[in-house]
């Protein structure tokens, strides 16, 4: 067991990143919760999957994350023809010296920190699976040729829930390598008034640096040594259990449970928000804020309830009601009170 | 900091006290009922079958002790632990698990809360209350439920029949006159001990209680009939004390006939007088009755006296009543006369019926029936009746005389006794009128 951090750092820490989400906030009026979990999500070492219908500001909210944190920022716009060495890099033949000539890698897209992979689901397949490669080894391989990403690496990908025709949906084994599917959704009356009088278009907002890339490298390092009670891990992994079809009433209508690395992804998240709410240690609460995020894109409905108008959202609520954070035998001498 | 340990511990400790006494009681609550079913029928039976009822409170003591050590077995792997319990009140509190880290001594303990602590359980009462109060009615309905048997059902029953109990103080009565000869007292006695010595289970048997009617009705008879004769003798003594002397040679055959009937009654009936008596009865001679003494005479009034007495304290103040006298099914005399009918029928005295007392008829006035017009008299009309003692005149008595239904016939102005109807008949009216 690792060693818990110092109170300061956590909340030392917890002050920096709740900072960062009040910068982005300036940038993206509107997504409080959104901004949050990308936090979250980024302080998971994970890569994240926006979906929402263009101009809502996930673009924006990437580019702010990058300035924010000083991080190297490359925007890839995935489109039906783009190549695996698009984004990774190609070997170019270099003249070193007359005469003599050599294949140089000259580093793609992806050789940066933060990458946002924008309408992912237009790229071919082999181009898609190329960038997952590099989300889960952190490295690319060009022609033999193995090549580290720089760290930390993020990626967030943005997909259009609309238009659909000839695009390449993401096949589940490569939706389960992002920590997050996060959903943008539109902006109300009043949320739109305030974009309208604080911002101008084709201008980027201004976004001062909250913290370095050494000091998110640390708080990363902080958010493993989060301490995950067994309590909260035995919850994680009934959650998981149960999302599997006849292993819970939730589960009806369900075709393929989520994975173990979805149990990982739970337990990691919710350490990074309670890095982020200041706390030493993950709790119940946390674990169902990021529930959501973490097993809607990894749970997979069968026709049935797909065509009952059942969602895989709908369907980890029923999870998160069903599934007790304690796994109690009470006794029928007792009865739940009611809790505000 | 340890205040603030002590302080959730203490709460964790509450939290499981609760759980775990749940836990054990779920399974004690639902076994409850069965084993007092159980013990109910027990006791019932015993009730109802005269068992003891001592041991079945030690096997029902000895019953909750097993049902709850078998409670503790069965809800012991549901008990709740200290880290749970902490958990509970974490998840419960808000407290983002605070308590289970600070449990394991990785941060500090967290404050008391402003607020009360809740540990999101409370007592389901339909649970715990149901089966408590279906055992308690189980119990009572085993201990209150009439089973048929008398009040003082353990052990078997504790007094004997009434008609047993009333015919053997009908015998001490009279072994303490001393009036009646001891032998044949002890023909009844012996049939008396012999219910009496049947065990306690067989008094109630309906043979037994046929016996003990029995035996108790032939006593009353017999008394009743030693009473009769009494009455009869004595009344032929009284005649003969007012006879004027000289008596008439026929007056003193009668008399004497009318003794030696009564005494041959009394001598021979179930319950014979006593040899003294007896034979000073015997000895008593009709014609020499005149030359008797007063000391005499007081020794045998005395006799009369003491016997009747003796039949008397059985038969009760309506002795006089003759062979109307009955006993009723708790064993009391009980003079029946003819009922008045109608809706209101009961006890009653019917008019026209010949007593001391004029009859009522329900008026406030005493009322005599008689035929005003007698010119219009037809025959086997009633002429006229009259009430109170027979005025007649014992000097005038010629004695009795047979002529058919007249007992007495008596010379010109002398007052004829004449019985109107037959035993049978009288019966047969009395039953009418009832």
């Amino acid at each position: 067991m690792n060693p818990l951090p110092p109170e300061n750092e956590i909340a030392q820490a917890s002050a920096s990143l709740k900072k960062l989400r009040d910068t982005l906030n300036t940038v993206l009026f509107g997504q409080d919760h959104l901004v949050s979990m990308v936090i979250i999500g980024l302080v998971s070492r994970g890569h994240i999957l926006l979906e929402g219908l263009p101009g809502l500001g996930k673009t924006q909210l990437a580019k702010g994350l990058s300035r924010a944190l000083e991080l190297d920022f490359k925007r890839v716009q995935f489109t039906p023809d783009l190549l695996p060495g698009d984004i990774t890099g190609n070997p170019i033949l270099q003249e070193l010296s007359p005469g003599q000539r050599q294949f140089v890698f000259q580093p793609g897209p992806l050789f940066a920190n933060l990458v946002l992979a924008d309408e992912i689901n237009r790229a071919s397949p082999k181009t898609q699976s190329a960038l997952l490669e590099a989300m889960q080894e952190g490295n690319v391989t060009v022609m033999g040729e193995g090549h580290r990403l720089p760290q930390p690496f993020f990626v967030v990908a943005t997909q259009n829930p609309i238009e659909l025709e000839g695009t390449y949906p993401l096949p589940e084994a490569q939706l389960d390598r992002f920590l997050f599917k996060l959903s943008v959704h539109k902006n109300d009356a009043r949320t739109l008034q305030q974009i309208i009088s604080s911002r101008e278009i084709g201008v980027d907002p201004v976004i001062d640096r909250v913290c370095s890339r050494e000091a998110l490298a640390s708080f990363l390092a902080l958010a493993r040594r989060i301490f995950l009670p067994e309590v909260v891990a035995h919850y994680i992994a009934r959650l998981v259990e149960a999302s599997h079809p006849g292993l819970s009433k939730a589960a009806t209508g369900v075709k393929f449970g989520a994975s173990p690395r979805a149990a990982l992804a739970l337990a990691a998240a919710a350490k990074s928000r309670a890095l982020f709410e200041g706390r030493s240690n993950a709790s119940f609460e946390d674990v169902r804020a990021v529930a959501l995020p973490v097993l809607e894109h990894r749970i997979i409905l069968d026709y049935t309830a797909r065509l009952d108008g059942r969602t895989t959202a709908s369907m980890v609520s029923d999870l998160l009601e069903e599934i007790p954070a304690q796994s109690l035998s009470v006794p029928k001498t007792l009865q739940e009170a009611k809790l505000p | 900091m340890v205040d603030d340990q002590k302080f959730w511990r203490h709460r964790g400790l509450r939290l499981r006290l609760k759980f775990n006494l749940a836990c054990l009681l779920f399974p004690f609550l639902t076994l409850l009922p069965f084993w007092c079913t159980f013990i109910a029928v027990w006791t019932l039976l015993c009730r109802r079958w005269g068992g003891d009822i001592a041991p079945i409170g030690d096997v029902f003591y000895l019953g909750l002790l097993l049902l709850a050590i078998f409670s503790y077995g069965r809800g012991r792997k549901f008990f709740l632990t200290e880290p749970q319990a902490l958990a509970r009140l974490d998840e419960c509190n808000h407290l983002h698990n605070a308590l289970t880290a600070a449990a394991l001594g990785m941060i500090p303990w967290p404050r008391p809360l402003p607020a009360p602590v809740r540990d999101g359980f409370s007592w389901n009462l339909k649970t715990l209350c149901v089966p408590l109060l279906l055992s308690i009615c189980i119990l009572t309905l085993g201990l209150q439920l009439p089973t048929g048997r008398s009040p003082g059902w353990m052990g078997g029953p504790k007094e004997m029949p009434t008609s047993v109990t009333l015919a053997e103080s009908w015998l001490d009565s009279l072994k303490e006159q001393d009036v009646i000869e001891p032998e044949a007292l002890g023909e009844f006695q012996e049939q008396l001990d012999q219910l009496k010595n049947q065990k306690p289970e067989d008094w109630f048997k309906h043979s037994s209680m046929e016996a003990g009617d029995s035996l108790r009705q032939r006593l009353f008879e017999s008394v009743q009939s030693m009473d009769q004769n009494l009455a009869q003798m004595e009344k032929a003594f009284d005649n003969l004390q007012n006879l004027p002397q000289p008596a008439s040679p026929q007056s003193l055959q009668a008399l004497s006939e009318d003794m030696q009937k009564a005494l041959k009654g009394l001598e021979s009936g179930r319950l014979p007088l006593n040899r003294e008596t007896l034979s000073q009865l015997k000895n008593m001679d009709p014609s020499k009755l005149s030359q008797l003494s007063r000391e005499q005479m007081e020794k045998l009034s005395k006799a009369f006296q003491k016997s009747g007495g003796a039949c008397k304290g059985i038969l009760g103040k309506d002795a006089k009543c003759g062979l109307n006298l009955k006993m009723d099914a708790g064993g009391m005399a009980l003079c029946q006369k003819p009922g008045n009918g109608g809706i209101t029928r009961g006890r009653g005295d019917a008019p026209l019926f010949f007593d001391e007392n004029q009859t009522q008829l329900g008026t406030t006035r005493t009322e005599k029936l008689e035929n005003e017009d007698l010119s219009r008299a037809t025959l086997g009309d009633t002429m006229g009746v009259s009430q109170g003692e027979h005025k007649i005149d014992p000097s005038k008595f010629k004695g009795p005389a047979e002529a058919g239904l007249i007992s007495g016939t008596g010379a010109g102005g002398e007052a004829v006794w004449r019985d109107e109807t037959t035993p049978a008949e009288r019966e047969t009216l009395q039953k009418f009128f009832q």
